[in-house]
């Protein structure tokens, strides 16, 4: 019997070195998102996202006020339910502006329309060296200029039932 | 090529350490081996267990083997971590074990970082051996820990390929990176253990001499929070993607 018992030690202990040697799997699963999306309604009621479109979609660095040389990549005659507005998460506030053009009797008629976000950004580092997971969080509106804004999810996830973490009325 | 011929010479060397430590284990289980060949049942009056002496007896103090080793295989982290130990007849352990630990990551670019996490950690606990009435100098024990960490980390990351950062690849690209300092923040953890202490001889400067190997199973119990970046690979704890991890030790110790 205590043989038996010494020889499930021995081997047991003798796989040892190669269980604890690591292994490095960065397979990793996140439902964290690093984009915000909104979706326009007509009225406060209205639970169905109207189709939109716009001309432009540009970003804005808010320390500088410095626009973004390109626009958000999506074509300006596609209506589209959901946007999503990339979250620069080096700093804790992203602005958005809105181009709308119209040709009224010949005239370029431009609408504009502003919308800031400020939120807080976790970092998590994943072992062993497989990269980073940002996770945004404590979102709140800081400026805009439509007719309301209503945060839905104060936390950047990934939507669920196409539901937008914005609500706006234009 | 390289790095396979180290690594197997290091499983090797660990490998050929845990040999050594049975030489111990052969002693152990000699001492518990018999050869009666008696037929005749004779029924043996109970005799009353002895009362235990938990008069201390001795003082060891040892440094951990497998920390070292694990620094040799990888040169991106740092730990030392030694213990002493107060033994009651071999019955009870009071331990006591402590470390440093820098451990740095790192990734190249695209969406490059770079994280260092750096710090000490204290546990205490005891051990119990539940083979006490069997061995005399050696020990398989069970033991509880409280364990502490105190530690601070950076990190600094890039972000390449997303809508805010494609002009800057080409252009100024430090205005892009995100770096996060955190000191001075607190990590514990509940830990219960089980392994092996063996006395390498009976005779001599190696009767002084105790090897010992220990299996830990580590709970943490509070993390700190509202932080930037969420703490990795902490002094004493190991890696924190979650809530519980398994950990290792092996311990030379010396006996005074």
């Amino acid at each position: 019997m205590h043989k038996i018992f010494l020889r499930i030690i021995y081997s047991s202990v003798i796989c040892l070195p190669f269980l604890l040697s690591s292994c490095e799997n960065c397979t990793f699963i996140s439902d964290n998102v690093q984009f915000a999306a909104i979706s326009f309604y007509a009225t406060d009621e209205s639970q169905e996202a109207i189709d939109t479109t716009f001309s432009q979609i540009v970003g804005v660095f808010t320390r500088t006020n410095e626009a973004m040389p390109t626009a958000l990549d999506y074509s300006p005659t596609e209506t589209k339910e959901i946007f999503e507005l990339p979250i620069f998460t080096r700093v804790d506030t992203t602005m958005f502006v809105f181009y709308k053009y119209r040709n009224i009797n010949s005239v370029l008629d431009t609408i504009q329309d502003t919308l800031t976000m400020k939120y807080k950004v976790n970092v998590e580092v994943l072992p062993p060296d497989c990269g980073y997971d940002e996770a945004i969080n404590n979102l709140e509106i800081l400026y805009h200029t439509f007719t309301d804004v209503e945060i839905l999810q104060t936390e950047l996830k990934e939507l669920q039932d196409n539901k937008p973490h914005i609500k706006i009325i234009r | 090529m390289k790095k396979r011929y180290s690594n197997s010479l290091i499983q090797s060397f660990l490998t050929l350490l845990l040999f050594i430590s049975f030489f111990g284990i052969n002693t152990i289980f000699a001492q518990i081996t018999t050869t009666d060949t008696t037929q005749v049942i004779v029924k043996k009056k109970k005799e009353p267990k002895p009362p235990v002496d938990y008069t201390p007896i001795s003082f060891r103090v040892g440094l951990d083997l497998w920390s070292m080793i694990n620094n040799a295989r990888n040169p991106n982290i740092l730990r030392f971590n030694g213990n002493a130990e107060i033994t009651f007849n071999n019955v009870w352990f009071l331990v006591l074990e402590g470390g440093y630990g820098d451990a740095l990551s790192f990734k190249e670019i695209p969406n490059s970082f770079e994280y260092q996490n750096t710090g000490y950690f204290g546990t205490i606990g005891v051990e119990y051996n539940v083979l006490h009435r069997l061995l005399d100098r050696e020990a398989i024990v069970l033991g509880a820990k409280y364990g502490f960490a105190n530690f601070s980390h950076k990190l600094s990351y890039a972000i390449d390929d997303r809508y805010w950062d494609l002009e800057a690849v080409d252009t100024d690209k430090i205005r892009f990176s995100r770096q996060v300092n955190e000191d001075n923040m607190a990590f514990s953890w509940a830990e219960i253990n089980a392994g092996m202490k063996v006395n390498l001889a009976r005779k001599g400067f190696l009767s002084h001499i105790y090897m010992s190997y220990l299996f830990k199973i580590r709970m943490q119990v509070s993390q700190p929070k509202d932080v930037l970046a969420k703490p990795t690979t902490i002094a004493g704890f190991g890696q924190n993607d979650k809530p519980v991890n398994l950990g290792f030790s092996y311990f030379l110790s010396y006996e005074f």
